[in-house]
């Protein structure tokens, strides 16, 4: 049924894989990516090709992503962080190109299946964990002991601390998945009931398709910019270990 | 009376000519008295100076973690972490439920609260702005000094 306004984020397979009784089938969710990729590289790539000193409108745009990333970076991590610029630098740009992508008509927002976006968060959550136990040892642990508590709470205290940790990827994961799904779905809910409404009715919901446009492009920003300053947080909390 | 000397001609002259030829943004400059030049200059300085600092100097951690997000970012940030920490919490339980004890279902009732409990303190901390860490030790011991709000 083409009305559905979930049908947009229908999975269809293209070229079906299948290894070892794994469904790895390329969907338009893995072209959606890859074609993500591929304008990230360009837009970055051939914007940056000429060098120019004075830079033109398209290497001002690259050079203006890098360094809201790295300002992003050097004031939520400090200078320890600048080895992991990369890794945000592509994750920021990853999602916000997938996102902005996403709001062409007829194409697929890879962004709004909790599958891609928790394994982004795992990705995240797993390699600060990592770094953290790297630098601090078994001292990373006292992160779960909240100071200036005394110590009969403490039994309460740290399952709840350990809780909270844990449910940072989700809560990164869900946050994004969620904003991306709802904001599509509504668009096509509006979009559904302009045509039934006729020339006179279908005015109104056209005007809120339009407004609702406007604020997914606000909204795709906003999620790539907090998916990123949100790894930056965790990647202080590991590194800085009080 | 005022009478206007060759030099001053040549200069009037030669600023037409010199603003005909070239791009019309000189032409601002050009009309300019010195002292306005003078303190363009020095504005234009100043500015250059910051710039380099803040490429160049070490800079460290700035307040904006400590600094509670505003509108839209934190609204969006809020319901996520509250509703995380309690799916997580449930998660935890059932699974421990299932897997671990067999004892359906109060180790999932004992967890939700806890995952409750820590949504809320999720929210809390975002809110309060010391981030949405786990174990802010100094943050907790000076706040609690200096915030009335955490006394209360």
């Amino acid at each position: 049924m083409s009305n559905n306004p979930l049908h947009q984020f229908t999975i269809t397979e293209i070229v079906p894989v299948e290894i070892a009784g794994i469904n790895a089938s390329f969907t338009n969710s893995a072209v959606a990516m890859v074609a993500t990729v591929a304008v990230v590289s360009i837009f970055l790539i051939m914007g940056m090709g000429g060098r120019s000193l004075v830079p033109g409108r398209w290497q001002s745009m690259a050079e203006l992503s890098y360094s809201f990333v790295a300002d992003m970076v050097r004031d939520n991590v400090g200078n320890e962080g600048r080895k992991y610029f990369p890794i945000i630098f592509s994750l920021f740009m990853f999602i916000l190109f997938g996102n902005f992508l996403g709001l062409l008509p007829y194409s697929f927002t890879f962004t709004s299946h909790v599958a891609v976006t928790f394994t982004l968060a795992m990705a995240v959550f797993i390699g600060v964990t990592l770094i953290g136990i790297a630098r601090h040892g078994l001292h990373f642990f006292t992160f779960f002991v909240p100071g200036g508590v005394p110590a009969v709470m403490l039994p309460l205290l740290v399952p709840i601390e350990i809780i909270s940790y844990l449910s940072r990827p989700v809560s990164l994961s869900i946050r994004l998945f969620a904003n991306m799904t709802a904001g599509h779905t509504m668009m096509k809910v509006f979009a559904a009931f302009i045509v039934p409404l006729g020339f006179l009715g279908g005015w109104a919901p056209f005007a809120v398709d339009v407004a609702l446009t406007g604020f997914e492009f606000l909204v795709a920003f906003l999620q790539a910019y907090v998916f990123a300053v949100l790894t930056c947080i965790y990647l202080n909390d590991s590194i800085h270990l009080h | 009376m005022f009478r206007p000397t060759f030099g001053l001609c040549v200069e009037k002259w030669g600023k037409r000519l010199f603003s005909l030829i070239f791009i019309p943004e000189f032409l601002g400059i050009l009309k300019m008295s010195d002292k306005d030049k003078r303190s363009e200059l020095d504005k234009f300085d100043t500015r250059l100076k910051q710039a380099q600092d803040n490429s160049t100097a070490p800079r460290g951690l700035k307040a904006a973690t400590n600094e509670p997000p505003k509108g839209l970012g934190l609204a969006l940030r809020c319901g996520a972490d509250l509703v995380s920490g309690i799916a997580v919490g449930v998660a935890i339980g059932y699974a421990l439920d299932t897997f671990v004890f067999d004892s359906k279902p109060w180790l999932m009732v004992l967890f939700f609260f806890l995952g409750a409990a820590a949504g809320i303190m999720n929210v809390f901390r975002t809110v309060q702005g010391l981030g949405i860490a786990a174990g802010y030790k100094e943050d907790y011991i000076e706040r609690a000094g200096k915030d009335d709000n955490l006394k209360d």
